[in-house]
């Protein structure tokens, strides 16, 4: 019965999480798990991590507000600027953290996987930084649209992997890596990009988001000298979105809002509201909810952005979800379109299109009321959808 | 008594098993019975059947190109079970169901159990299930006395290796490399002896099988000495995949000719 209690409780967020990997990669995940928790308690470490964010990434970034789009909605509104992170997006705080991590540990080979491909660039520029060799898994649908950021991989020294089994997406990208990983396991370090994979990854990629978080709460106590009423952030995986969260966990008073890709509608069969239609399964070694057919088989995602197209979701959001301690809801293609094209003449941002879901949360909302202090986490910048819009602008102005 | 058990007592010493696996559904539904009979008249000793999964982690592309086939043709737990069934009434050959872990969570693990005892099944293997999250199904399946077969790798510990012989039962599957499905024995090493030694040593109840590269009788021959029976998998589907229908009795009946020691 005591093994029973503490394999549960290894890794787990309440009932989800875990580590459903093949035996080759236990020793593995071991002793990553023995690297990290000395290396969090380690001040050089943290110095060290701190200064690459500081100097190379960027940070602390800034919290803008955002007075026109304030008032186009009745709210008080900040951006939290993680678009201006070096490389266009939060996923940077994480492959720094990761690649130093690697380093720490002797590994000189890292893999990673990628949907629209901010991983992938951050990975390859962290590993550039750092001089480590770096392959990327890349869905060959993924590399189609995402051309730009395939260049940018290669430019600094990455090899990018086209996926070309199962629905060549983010899924196929993160399956492919883990059998490299298991094949390579000896002497590679895969950086995860999201908060899902078997412990620890979920909760060092959190972590090493936090500062996202953390930094908003510093700086909205200097600026409003008060906590938020409410955070929104996109989900995919959800990694913005757990370290944006994360440290206001205990506040009860801020309420929080993840927002899933709905693709064509929730109930449609091209969605990724992995937390809104999915069930608990199990894919890419942790427990959580999941897009699943009848039969347990792992279904297709859609979303028009690459980086939320994904049939998987973290799961501590699962957990918070069950908790009720966040409030998830979905966005369709279209929704976080009209939110990106909003936020770009108000405010003059474009917003990634994963982005564009959490602004898509503010046409729909009522669950606060006129006037709140709602912090958005901008998690990402667009230009690298700049082909996407543009196509998809043209087509429905087509239809209109 | 479980197949299993009463297959390896039964064993004369120094004389391999044979587990041949094939993937639910192949080479084609309607087909799938009598490959099931070609198999046992070859000399298969234990059978193992493939439940197609959409993600298979520990697989390579021949594994995964048989389960979108099988997918595609509708190949499902119940379906398995099944003809499990169907099988049993012509063949007492112990079979091992291998599948990820999430169809069967969905389906249930009880029921699943329940259903596998009753159709005849003796034992599962479950690649994406280590020794953390083992103790969800191990009891289950053995109130059902089917055996949970764990799996040790190269990288395995001994003391994981003595864990997973006390907990699991029918027998232990032995990856012979740190990697996929479908390889071949060139990825063998002196340090693959290294680990059969290390196995043989550790491992007191169990017998060990190994398997993961093996296309021929001939790649098995130099650890004969540390192992009850090797299993064949890529290998054999392959040859299903890759032969034109009319081809493929004969490509089959070669294959497994070149599996007699």
């Amino acid at each position: 019965m005591q093994t029973a209690t503490k394999s549960r409780t290894k890794g787990y967020f309440g009932d989800y999480g875990g580590q459903f990997v093949p035996e080759t990669l236990i020793p593995a995940l071991e002793a990553l798990s023995d690297a990290y928790d000395a290396l969090e308690k380690d001040p050089e470490f943290h110095q060290q991590l701190d200064q690459a964010l500081h100097h190379f990434v960027g940070r602390a970034t800034p919290l803008s507000f955002a007075p026109r789009l304030s008032k186009h909605y009745g709210l008080k509104i900040y951006l939290k600027r993680e678009d201006l992170c070096h490389t266009g997006a939060h996923k940077i705080n994480n492959a720094i953290g990761q690649a130093l991590l690697a380093k720490k540990m002797g590994k000189t080979k890292i893999i990673a996987e990628t949907g629209a491909g901010q991983h992938g660039v951050a990975t390859a520029t962290a590993c550039a930084k750092y001089g480590l060799e770096c392959i990327v898994y890349m869905g060959e649908e993924d590399v189609k649209r995402q051309r730009l950021n395939v260049e940018r991989m290669q430019l600094m020294g990455a090899e990018v992997r086209p996926v070309t089994s199962g629905t060549r997406t983010l899924k196929d990208a993160t399956s492919e890596a883990i059998r490299h990983w298991v094949t390579h396991v000896e002497d590679c370090f895969y950086i995860i990009g999201s908060v899902v994979g078997p412990h620890p990854y979920p909760l060092m990629t959190r972590n090493f988001h936090r500062v996202i978080g953390l930094e908003t709460r510093e700086q909205v106590l200097a600026i409003e000298g008060r906590l938020p009423d409410a955070l929104v952030a996109c989900v995919g995986g959800g990694s913005n979105a757990a370290g944006f969260f994360h440290p206001f966990i205990d506040d009860k008073d801020v309420a929080m809002f993840g927002v899933e890709a709905a693709g064509f509608g929730v109930e449609s069969q091209k969605t990724a509201a992995t937390l809104s239609k999915g069930k608990p399964g199990v894919l890419h070694g942790s427990l959580s909810y999941l897009l699943q057919d009848q039969n347990g088989q792992v279904d297709l995602a859609h979303s028009i952005s690459a980086g939320l197209d994904y049939p998987g979701v973290g799961p501590e959001h699962s957990y918070w979800k069950d908790e009720g301690r966040v409030n998830y809801s979905a966005a369709t293609d279209q929704e976080a379109m009209r939110a990106l094209e909003t936020c770009a003449a108000l405010e003059g941002i474009i917003p990634a299109l994963e982005t564009a879901h959490a602004f898509a949360w503010l046409d729909k909302q009522q669950a606060v009321k006129d006037g709140s202090l709602v912090v958005i986490n901008c998690s990402g910048r667009g230009d690298k959808d700049m082909e996407m819009i543009t196509e998809y602008r043209a087509t429905t102005r087509g239809i209109a | 008594m479980n197949r299993l058990t009463q297959f390896f007592k039964q064993q004369p010493s120094g004389e391999l098993a044979k587990t041949l696996f094939i993937t639910a559904g192949l080479p084609s539904l309607d087909r799938f019975q009598s490959t099931l009979d070609t198999l046992v008249f070859s000399g298969a000793s234990i059978l193992e059947i493939g439940m197609p999964f959409s993600d298979p982690l520990a697989d390579g592309p021949t594994i995964q190109k048989a389960n979108e086939l099988a997918l595609q043709q509708g190949v499902n737990i119940a379906w398995i079970l099944e003809s499990v069934q169907t099988f049993r009434l012509r063949h007492e050959t112990p079979v091992v169901l291998m599948g990820y872990i999430n169809p069967v969570l969905h389906y249930g693990v009880e029921p699943f159990a329940n259903e596998c005892a009753r159709v005849g099944v003796d034992g599962v293997i479950l690649p994406d299930v280590p020794l953390e999250e083992m103790e969800r199904v191990r009891e289950i399946f053995h109130n059902h006395d089917i055996a949970l077969i764990g799996l040790l790798t190269p990288t395995s510990t001994n003391e994981r290796i003595q864990q997973l012989d006390t907990l699991c039962r029918g027998f232990l599957y032995i990856v012979m490399v740190t990697g996929v499905t479908g390889g071949d024995a060139s990825q063998y090493t002196s340090k693959t002896r290294d680990f059969l030694e290390r196995v043989r040593g550790l491992v007191k109840h169990n017998p060990v099988m190994a398997g993961f590269g093996i296309q021929q009788h001939s790649d098995i021959e130099p650890y004969k000495d540390l192992l009850d029976g090797f299993i064949v998998g890529s290998a054999l589907l392959r040859i299903l995949l890759d032969s034109e229908d009319q081809e493929v009795d004969n490509a089959l009946d070669t294959f497994l000719s070149h599996l007699q020691p």
